[in-house]
């Protein structure tokens, strides 16, 4: 972003007389603005399309009446949802109650705010992007106990108590997953991890060596998990907790839960694409930093997100649910120590890189420098 | 069974075996008996029920294990003291011979269940519970209870099962009439009542 | 979740005495913590109770301690309207109890009232009531595969076994006119002939059926997640099986190779050739558990369409429908009747009086003595357990309450 209205600055003069910090401020606050439009109506879209998907694999059609092929779908559900009686359970403690579904989107769009969608397309380029993201996207946790708490319900306490022993050590295998490409790439800002994953398909950092390969895989199921998204959807199991922790809730606060679900799938499919396949890199040496190419870079970055989301998807309505005990033993027993090995082996990796092959194009490589 | 007509008029070989055990086993516990016809059946006094029904699920050559149907019957009679009598009958089965070959051998006939009748007076329709011998007879003595008030005793608490707590009477009673109405819902009953 | 559980432990198999392992953690647990038991309805407006149940659960976290199911929301009296009615009239009544198994249940009172009034029913008739009562057989069998993948978060192949069991339903309606409910066999024989055009639809639908079962299993059956959720949970074993009589899959699953179909042949189940499947231990999993309840049902599908082929091809000309005294009225008797219906034994007892309706009728459902064993078997499982066993009995409330 700063790289982007720099450029603006030095290009019309009127805005040089202004305090450049002021530009700074009202261009991210542009930005924010911009990426929650956009990332709204994504989610809507990404809802619309998990629906056709859905109906395609279950031998049915899914919406296709409002819009081309359905794709106002979305708008159509949340006028309607818009539409629905707004309730507040008697015995639900109201200020909580009111605050959660706020809680809970907040936590999932903020951190958009550090995500490259291409090349300078990052309202807020910070050197600890990466773990911005993680840290902001547990927030969630607190809105979603505090949503299952003030609901007063039962089966939302429930679904809430899953929530949150699912949700939390899940960030575990997670954050050790991105631990590991962290090594690699040496920094936590986003852009700098998919600068140096330009050029061939195997600078992407998922084809540097076995460690980072396993690593995808933990970090997506991971970030599955951390989702509550099929088959981990305990939290809001239908068949067993009702709905969890949203049952007692209606209307637009319901829908908030619903977008800032998506939202986080679009989040953290962004994230998976900067850190294993190379953001907005197409996987051939082409310069796509350049203020037209970013736009490229975005078309491409958009294709590996819909892929990401077009897997998510695929698992959900293929896959039945795990069992609550099963999720905890995948986590601590299987993803963890796997992902603590990811993390050591990189290191050695690295390591090894650099004391015996440093300065190589293939120790380069090793230890996940931009060739 | 005695699908057969030919067959109906000779006596049932599980159902007279089961007599001959009853009787071996707890004498005078046996009142009457049908041991001929489509359904043969044993009367047995509600009190020596208990023993009669252990007898028949423990014996080697009956294995009665299953409970699989309790029927309460209402046989109101104007006439008589007690205002007629009531009846359960206990339809029992076995599982312990299924392959069919070696179960043919066994029990002689191809369907192997007994039927237990007991009759108790209308005015006080006492009957022991099965339910430490049969497990599954739990629910059918709380249905018999709910629909023909036949009163199951020695157990754990007996209540309705498919009709609410508050329900006026016991449907399947001969001498039943329908309430005026239900939690200020009126009832209207089917014609020809 | 505890650190020293075997069930937990990696290969292991997963077990029922797992979560007994839990409870004693547990009980460590509430040994230093003040812990308090959480009583919570499931149901009846429970999207995985299968209809009306309700079922009280005290629970410890997520570990049920005590259940005790609350069943009589939809109580239809239908042993009451049967002594109301005259049997003829009744018959429709018949199907709404085992909604999912509307035939099934016609054919079983008919049979019932046919024995009472030593009735004649043609040999068309009896092949007839065969093939529609397998249809519904596997119809039945379809939506329980189907919805017990939906208990457990699978979505997909419920909407699969729709497709195939929405060409059944056409199948039946087009031959009786219902889609549901259909009131088809009739005393002493059917409403109606079976065309050859029907013959041809029918012929045409057990193939598909017969090609599709194969991907509904990869989708469950052979699914590693599937497997883990229902090998070992809810075991029940023979002897609580044949006490609480549970019958149909349940029973067949617990090891005990009977079905009344072959054991106590009726209608004119002796002339075909069919298996019974039943658990053992070569299946996977536990003998008696949720996941050899499931494979039965499949397999059970297999073997209906064997005997739908087989009867197809015995099926002999002639009418369809036996004579029936006008006024039908049954001596002074009794009887009892009990057929193999897809959930269990459906078993009809029923005293004559002369009359044109009977002096008493009492009916066994089948998922009435199958429910009621929960309350044992559910002792100690997570909630997401019981939600198995429960689909994994396939109930149908309808049945449940009469």
């Amino acid at each position: 972003m700063q790289i982007w209205i720099d450029s603006i600055v030095a290009r019309t003069e009127w805005l040089q007389g202004l305090p450049i910090g002021f530009l700074y401020t009202i261009g991210i606050l542009v930005a924010c603005g911009l990426i929650l439009i956009f990332a709204s109506l994504f989610a809507g879209e990404v809802v619309w399309m998990e629906r056709r998907i859905s109906g395609r694999m279950q031998a049915r059609i899914g919406p296709n009446r409002v819009g081309p092929q359905g794709l106002i779908q979305f708008l159509a559900d949340g006028i309607k949802l818009l539409s629905k009686e707004d309730i507040i359970p008697k015995s639900a403690d109201k200020p909580i109650f009111l605050l959660a579904p706020v809680v809970v989107f907040m936590g999932a769009f903020t951190a958009f705010c550090v995500v490259p969608w291409g090349y300078g397309l990052v309202p807020a380029d910070m050197n600890v992007g990466l773990f911005l993201v993680l840290s902001i996207t547990s927030i969630e946790v607190v809105g979603l106990i505090m949503a299952g708490w003030a609901s007063n319900s039962k089966w939302a306490i429930l679904g809430a108590m899953r929530e949150v022993a699912q949700v939390i050590s899940y960030e575990l295998p997670l954050g050790v997953a991105a631990l590991a490409i962290v090594l690699l790439a040496g920094t936590m800002n986003m852009t700098d991890i998919v600068v140096q994953q330009e050029g061939w398909i195997w600078n992407w950092y998922i084809f540097r060596g076995p460690f980072a390969f396993a690593a995808f895989f933990i970090f997506f199921t991971a970030a599955l998990a951390d989702l509550k998204r099929a088959p981990f959807d305990l939290p809001e199991a239908e068949s067993e907790l009702v709905a969890g922790f949203h049952t007692e809730y209606t209307g637009f606060r319901f829908a908030l839960f619903f977008v800032a679900e998506y939202c986080a799938m679009i989040l953290f499919s962004l994230v998976t694409a900067v850190l294993f396949l190379g953001g907005w890199s197409p996987g051939f040496p082409v310069d796509l930093n350049g203020p037209w190419g970013r736009w490229i870079g975005f078309g491409v970055m958009f294709a590996k997100l819909t892929f990401l989301l077009f897997v998510m998807i695929w698992i959900r309505w293929s896959l039945p649910r795990f069992r609550v005990d099963k999720v905890m033993y995948l986590c601590y027993k299987v993803l963890l120590p796997l992902s603590i090995v990811c993390v050591i082996g990189i290191a050695l990796q690295v390591l090894f890189a650099n004391a015996f092959l440093g300065g190589s194009a293939f120790g380069d490589w090793l230890m996940g420098r931009a060739p | 069974m005695a699908d057969n007509p030919d067959t109906a008029a000779s006596p049932d070989p599980v159902t007279e075996r089961a007599l001959r055990i009853i009787e071996e086993g707890a004498p005078g516990a046996v009142t009457t008996s049908e041991l001929t016809g489509r359904h043969p059946w044993i009367g047995v006094k509600a009190e020596s029920l208990r023993d009669v029904a252990g007898l028949v699920r423990d014996h080697d050559d009956l294995k009665m294990e299953c409970c699989h149907l309790i029927s309460g019957v209402d046989w109101p009679d104007p006439k008589s003291e007690t205002g007629g009598e009531m009846e359960v009958i206990y339809h029992l089965c076995s599982y312990a011979f299924p392959a069919d070959e070696a179960y043919k051998q066994r029990a002689e006939k191809n369907d192997p269940w007994i039927a237990l009748k007991v009759r108790v007076p209308r005015d006080k329709p006492e009957v022991p519970t099965v339910m430490d011998i049969w497990t599954g007879a739990d629910w059918h003595e709380r249905e018999t209870y709910d629909l023909v008030g036949i009163r199951f005793t020695m157990r754990k608490e007996l209540f309705r099962i498919l009709l609410p707590e508050d329900w006026p009477g016991h449907p399947l009673q001969k001498d039943w009439v329908y309430p005026a109405s239900y939690h200020g819902v009126p009832i209207i009953p089917p014609e020809g009542l | 979740m505890s650190d020293g559980n075997p069930s937990l432990r990696s290969g292991g198999e997963p077990r029922h005495a797992g979560t007994v392992e839990i409870h004693e953690r547990q009980e460590m647990v509430s040994r230093d913590l003040r812990t308090e038991e959480m009583v919570f309805n499931m149901g009846p407006q429970h999207p995985a109770t299968h209809g009306v149940l309700r079922v009280v659960c005290k629970s410890d976290g997520e570990t049920v301690r005590a259940l005790q199911p609350h069943v009589g929301n939809i109580h239809r009296c239908v042993e009451k309207i049967g002594e109301n009615l005259p049997y003829y009239q009744w018959l429709p009544y018949v199907d709404r109890m085992d909604y999912l198994a509307a035939i099934c249940n016609e054919h079983v009172a008919c049979m019932a009232i046919e024995k009472l009034g030593e009735l004649e029913v043609p040999e068309r008739a009896e092949y007839g009531r065969v093939i529609v009562a397998e249809v519904q057989r596997i119809l039945s069998h379809l939506m329980a595969i189907g919805v017990y993948g939906l208990d457990l978060g699978a979505f997909t192949p419920f909407l699969h076994q729709f497709r195939e069991r929405e060409r059944g339903m056409d199948l039946l309606d087009h031959i009786s006119g219902g889609r549901l409910l259909y009131h088809f066999v009739r005393i002493g024989g059917l409403k109606r002939d079976l065309s050859q055009d029907w013959l041809d639809e029918l012929d045409a639908w057990i193939d598909t059926v017969e090609q599709r079962l194969p991907e509904y299993n990869t989708l469950l059956l052979n699914n590693r997640i599937f497997q883990e959720r229902t090998m070992g949970i809810g075991v029940i074993d023979r002897d609580t099986a044949v006490r609480w009589g549970v019958t149909g899959p349940g029973l067949r699953a617990a090891g005990v190779n009977w079905d009344c179909r072959r054991d106590v042949p009726y209608s004119i189940y002796d002339r075909f050739d069919f298996e019974i499947p039943h658990g053992h231990s070569g299946i996977g999993g536990e003998l008696g558990d949720c996941f050899q309840r499931h494979w039965i049902r499949v397999r059970e599908v297999e073997e209906s369409v064997k005997i739908i082929r087989q009867a197809r091809a015995q099926l002999p000309e002639g009418p369809v429908m036996g004579r029936v005294p006008k006024g039908f009225r049954p001596k002074d008797a009794e009887v009892y009747f009990r057929a193999e219906n897809p959930r269990g034994e459906l078993a009809v007892y029923m005293i004559g009086a002369g009359k044109p309706e009977a002096y008493r009728i009492r009916c066994r459902g089948p998922s009435f003595s199958n429910i009621a064993c929960i309350t044992e078997v559910a002792e100690g499982m997570l909630i997401a357990d019981l939600v198995a066993l429960i689909g994994s009995l396939d109930i149908v409330l309808g049945e449940v309450d009469r």
